[in-house]
């Protein structure tokens, strides 16, 4: 609140120091008004807050509580993204690898609590060596060499007796929810390993993120 | 309070000290916890002017709070049985800490127009599976279902019951058959039980590979009084087929078989990892 500076007595002298004291730092005051100035019943309503932006060519949307963006790939730019590729022999089942496109580091500027969704529609074209493969797609948080605890995600190779992939799904998703205290990067992205399989790939895939400040 | 209330000077009479002590003092009555929407303009907020937490952003404004749990990322499955009917249908899905999430002895109050979003991921790793089901004619569908319940009663989390806009699976469609409406699936995740296809003009059925599926469920209370959720768990069934009958209501459904020659007991799925996560949100 506002504390005048001087009190007024009958009989003093009217100085116009005073006066004009009073009137300044009222001025002040008003300049900066502190939390203490405003009622403490709600009276904040959707209206009094700040609108947020949408950029489309980026699809992300900024508003008062944070981001909400998102990407998806395949469909319409033709990116696809692997967990292995044709020919490279990849095939250990203990190595987590980064899958291409599907990492971000986000700098959070206040203590944020993060969602993050993700999806994958996976192919694994039969390679007729090493019995029938299949690689498996995690979460990973932070630490960019090892998976989340999450769900994992499987995509199996294709069987050619069967023509797989056009009887039963291959799709691979998931979500998390995490505390984000530091102003430090945090990362999240998705990593992979593929087990007797040489090649895992992803035709379209796609990821979303909000993030709460309030 | 929309302006300063301040007793004006009359111009020609004499100025006292109190009418002078009382121009700065309404200032200070105003400004002591007096100022609210109509001192501020539209959009006269931004996040500058929020409080914030130290470690998230459940400082309330927006975000209230979340839950999140999941038990890891194994592969080896935890078998669950199908059964004939009963009431009440299902079993809650152990899983560890995966499939069940507790917001501690004062749950978690879900004001009027706060939203609820639920969301989950399940890794299905292997089924049992008996040939035969799929009566090929008929072409069957035999599936299993998980779905989203809630306690609002206690921390003691004896009373889950299933969320709104869901069915528990408990109305009767045939002599001995139970049922789920389809319409009242707003938080049923389905897990087929196997397939069939054509293959070289043969009809030929068999079970999935490993699937990962995933489900969200979203509520607004609009009830006009608070919800305090204590706990949030999913349940699972099986096995269901979908019909269209006069036994349903001529509505679409799913129908468990009856007990008896028709049953379909015994029957496995095997679930290898969950995760489960909610987020409390204002709406307003």
């Amino acid at each position: 609140m506002f504390t005048p500076l001087h009190t007024f007595a009958d009989g003093d002298v009217l100085l116009a120091t005073d006066l004009q004291g009073e009137v300044d730092a009222a001025r002040q005051y008003i300049r900066r008004m502190p939390e203490e100035a405003f009622s403490t019943a709600a009276w904040v309503d959707t209206k009094h807050v700040m609108r947020g932006d949408y950029d489309p060519v980026s699809n992300v949307g900024e508003f008062v509580s944070g981001h909400v963006g998102g990407r998806v790939y395949g469909a319409t730019d033709g990116e696809v993204t692997y967990i292995t590729r044709d020919n490279t022999l990849r095939v250990g089942t203990s190595v987590w690898e980064h899958i291409p496109l599907t990492s971000l580091a986000l700098f959070v500027r206040r203590p944020t609590t993060l969602l993050f969704q993700w999806w994958a529609d996976g192919i694994s074209l039969t390679d007729g060596v090493l019995g029938l493969g299949y690689g498996d797609v995690v979460l990973y948080v932070g630490n960019k060499g090892l998976p989340s605890t999450n769900c994992r995600s499987r995509v199996h190779e294709e069987d050619p007796a069967f023509n797989y992939h056009q009887a039963t799904r291959q799709s691979a998703t998931g979500f998390h929810i995490a505390n984000v205290a530091s102003s430090a990067p945090y990362r999240i992205g998705l990593v992979g390993q593929a087990a007797n399989a040489t090649k895992v790939q992803f035709a379209s895939f796609g990821f979303s993120i909000e993030a709460f400040a309030f | 309070m929309a302006r300063i209330t301040n007793t004006p000077l009359v111009p020609g009479a004499a100025l006292t000290a109190a009418q002078l002590n009382g121009k700065f003092g309404d200032i200070e009555t105003a400004t002591t916890t007096g100022l609210d929407d109509e001192n501020v303009r539209q959009e006269g907020i931004d996040y500058l002017q929020f409080e914030v937490e130290t470690s998230s952003g459940k400082a309330g404004t927006i975000l209230r709070n979340t839950g999140f749990t999941n038990n890891g990322v194994g592969t080896t499955g935890t078998p669950y049985t199908s059964v004939d009917p009963a009431d009440p249908a299902g079993s809650a899905l152990p899983h560890g800490t995966g499939a069940v999430l507790s917001f501690g002895t004062g749950g978690q109050q879900l004001s009027v127009n706060d939203m609820l979003r639920v969301h989950w991921h399940t890794w299905v790793s292997d089924w049992t599976f008996t040939g035969g089901l799929f009566t090929g004619g008929t072409l069957d569908m035999p599936c299993w279902v998980i779905w989203l319940e809630w306690d609002i009663t206690s921390n003691a989390l004896a009373n889950y019951e299933a969320v709104p806009g869901q069915t528990a699976f408990t109305d009767t469609a045939g002599a001995g058959e139970q049922m789920g409406l389809c319409s009242e699936m707003a938080a049923t995740m389905v897990i087929p039980h196997g397939y069939h296809y054509l293959l070289a003009t043969v009809v030929t059925e068999r079970e999935h590979d490993d699937l990962q599926l995933r489900r969200s469920f979203n509520y607004v209370n609009e009830t006009g009084n608070a919800i305090t959720v204590y706990g949030l768990r999913l349940v699972i069934d099986g096995l269901y087929h979908p019909e269209y009958s006069a036994n349903t209501g001529l509505v679409n459904a799913l129908v468990k078989p009856a007990a008896g020659g028709g049953s379909w007991a015994g029957e496995e799925v095997d679930i290898a990892s969950i995760t489960l996560g909610a987020l409390f949100q204002r709406t307003r």
